[in-house]
């Protein structure tokens, strides 16, 4: 039996819910996704307010999980896969290689941890450095999880491993550019 | 393996004390960093007009990234120069003298994890923000422009009835036009700051149910204690002491743990209450909310 939680609010579905989300983390507004859609802004706020509190009350998480599924086929949508954020041809193609070469999404995913813990937004630093939004990041990280799931199932653990390794060592080099460009590390000059 | 005795014990007596002097300055560092960023945070967070703070957060965050690579350096020296150190495991005498070494240098080591902790936790409180000024605003707010809404078709004043957080029609009583109303940015918060509000002002009855939780596990520690000295226990009449001794422990956790569990329900309750108060438009959401955490907690007693 479906899930009640899972029908849609005031017409709007999960799956519509979750690609505006993920289309306004690209920087697409909301008024250009609602018109697309049909749909009012006070219709979609309303429902948009009671998607948040049917995650709440879900004690099976079903619904964040679909979301979260949603969220990473957003260019998939029947209506909304049009939309797309103005990117530069170089942000165009980095975004493909992230979708297909998983050495550069875990650096990149690296990179942006170590970005974060030296004061920078992180999510501005892959767009400004690689033309990538975070919307657009964040749905390539769905699909890449998706994978690292598949792996686990299939107990291919050194698979797994090899790549919560590859993401640490990227980010201990980030790490260090981010250091140097800041003058180092306020350890560096002590010595064992 | 060939080995020369002497040397390693020497070459351990020297790594021992260089990574306890090595820790020290690092040590040094740390607290002379923190000390100085501590003020530097609390006035930038007082200061960032920013509604989200995001200069602060992203200098929390480059302070909290300093502190953790002082931890990341004497860890990797820690695993380098004294954990992957090479004894030969059949020398009694060296194998030993590594093992003191390991452990005089974990020691060392976690004294300065706790002391990184500390600043963690001191970083973290820099941060606050007025919850009760930003919904006043949203109350003001609506005092203001409640009865100074026209309809867009004929002219005629609109009221308000109340706090709208999503953008909204309204009939006009006049015309019968429908009016879209969207709140400020500010009265858009509203469900969220709700309950982040609606949490602070409830904040010491958690605490309480939190202190309770910790007696709870006290009494569960000694419980269990007296289990493990009956089962072990051969003579019969410290048998049957212990025995009555660990039915009055029992009684104890029992009270304690229904006692935690009426606190939280207590707190939660509270906060619901506060939470609906400030937004009444999902009371029946909330509600929803409310007995899924409920059952959450009560779920997750039962598996401990």
């Amino acid at each position: 039996m479906s899930n009640p939680l899972l029908d849609p609010i005031h017409g709007v579905s999960l799956y519509d819910y979750a690609t505006i989300s993920a289309k306004m983390a690209s920087g697409i507004s909301q008024e250009d996704l609602l018109k697309a859609l049909g749909i009012e802004n006070a219709v979609y706020e309303e429902a948009a307010a009671l998607w948040v509190t049917r995650m709440q009350e879900d004690q099976t998480f079903e619904v964040i999980t679909v979301f979260g599924q949603y969220f990473g086929e957003a260019d998939n949508h029947p209506k909304l896969s049009g939309l797309k954020p103005q990117t530069s041809a170089e942000g165009s193609q980095n975004l493909e290689k992230l979708k297909t070469d998983r050495h550069f999404y875990e650096e990149l995913s690296g990179a942006r941890i170590a970005a974060y813990e030296y004061g920078y937004d992180g999510a501005q630093w892959i767009l400004d450095n690689y033309g990538i939004t975070l919307g657009d990041f964040q749905a390539v990280a769905v699909h890449w999880s998706n994978v690292n799931q598949a792996e686990m199932g299939a107990d291919n653990y050194e698979k797994v491993q090899y790549w919560v390794n590859y993401q640490q060592q990227k980010q201990a080099e980030y790490a260090q550019k981010f250091a140097a460009e800041q003058g180092g590390n306020i350890g560096d000059d002590v010595e064992f | 393996m060939n080995y020369n005795p002497a040397a390693m014990r020497s070459e351990m007596q020297d790594t021992q004390q260089r990574f306890v002097t090595f820790v020290d300055k690092l040590e040094i560092k740390l607290k002379e960093f923190a000390e100085a960023s501590l003020p530097e945070l609390t006035e930038m967070n007082d200061n960032d007009e920013d509604a989200y703070k995001q200069t602060y957060h992203r200098m929390k965050s480059a302070v909290l990234g300093q502190v953790d690579s002082i931890r990341k350096k004497a860890y990797d020296v820690l695993e380098e120069k004294v954990m992957l150190y090479q004894v030969p495991w059949e020398d009694a005498a060296l194998r030993q003298q590594f093992m003191d070494m390991r452990n005089t240098c974990q020691e060392r080591y976690t004294q300065l994890e706790d002391l990184i902790q500390y600043y963690r936790e001191k970083i973290e409180e820099t941060f606050s923000e007025d919850l009760e000024a930003k919904y006043q605003y949203i109350l003001d707010e609506y005092e203001r422009i409640k009865d100074k809404f026209l309809c867009t078709q004929c002219g005629g004043g609109l009221t308000i009835d109340k706090i709208y957080f999503t953008t909204t029609y309204i009939a006009c009583p006049f015309c019968q036009t429908q009016n879209t109303f969207e709140p400020s940015s500010q009265a858009k918060s509203l469900e969220h700051l709700g309950r982040s509000l609606a949490e602070k002002r409830t904040a010491h009855l958690l605490k309480a149910s939190h202190h309770n939780g910790q007696l709870e596990e006290d009494a569960f520690r000694k419980k269990h204690r007296l289990e493990m000295d009956m089962a072990f226990e051969q003579n019969s009449r410290e048998k049957t002491r212990l025995a009555a001794e660990l039915a009055n422990a029992v009684q104890h956790w029992e009270n304690t743990r229904n006692e935690t569990i009426r606190l939280y329900k207590n707190y939660l309750r509270a906060m619901f209450d506060e939470w609906n108060n400030i937004n009444p438009g999902l009371t029946a959401e909330h509600e929803r909310f409310h007995e899924r955490m409920l059952q959450d907690y009560l779920d997750s007693k039962k598996n401990n």
